[in-house]
């Protein structure tokens, strides 16, 4: 049997330079996505929303939406379809947007919306719609 | 936890006595922060991080109440 030592030494992960590349958790439904490789802390705007905040100089860094699958089958009540490859983060925080109610929220999704157009940020369609 | 789909998901909270900043490196938990870690309910962890303890209560994080069902387990 492998010791968790010997498996974790041939097993080592390479490491990439930090780019701005948002991460579909399944297991959560969520999307995390950092604009920065900073240490940082979250900090809860609502059920939905958690944004990650530099613990050096509170400046916002990333954040987390939660429900993803369940938000796109909204757009589906509204007949929009998914048919490329990647979906553009600012088209999934734009669908945060228009449904919350907390002004708070849409003036961090308008703003987190503004920082993944900059890096063209996306998320390949089929990890949202699979499952 | 108050999730829609997921309120049979657990979330560990508590105060490490280190937090590591790289693999090697480690410093004291920050101060005022509580760290969280979130799995459904077959326990897969979908997240984990630290954030700003209640101001009336430290063992838990801000507005713990109404993010929280009931505390399931403690040591």
């Amino acid at each position: 049997m492998v010791s968790l030592n010997e498996f974790l030494e041939n097993n080592q992960a390479k490491v990439e330079p930090f780019r701005p590349c948002p991460l579909y958790v399944p297991e959560g439904d969520s999307l995390t996505f950092y604009l920065k490789d900073e240490d940082s802390y979250g900090e809860r705007i609502d059920e939905l929303l958690t944004i990650y905040k530099s613990t050096k100089t509170d400046e916002i860094v990333g954040c987390q939406i939660k429900g993803v699958r369940r938000k796109l089958k909204e757009l589906q009540k509204f007949t929009v379809t998914l048919k490329d490859a990647n979906l553009g983060l600012g088209l999934l925080f734009l669908t945060y947007m228009a449904t919350t109610e907390s002004p708070t929220a849409r003036h961090q999704y308008e703003w987190l919306g503004k920082q993944a157009a900059k890096v063209r940020a996306s998320v390949p369609t089929g990890e949202l719609l699979a499952g | 936890m108050e999730r829609d789909e997921f309120n049979d998901g657990f979330c560990y909270c508590g105060i490490p006595a280190e937090k590591y900043v790289t693999e090697d490196a480690k410093v004291p938990p920050p101060p005022g922060m509580v760290f969280l870690i979130f799995v459904n309910k077959e326990f897969a962890i979908f997240e984990f991080r630290w954030e700003k303890m209640c101001k009336t209560n430290s063992n838990y994080p801000e507005n713990y109440d109404t993010r929280f069902k009931h505390k399931t387990w403690s040591p």
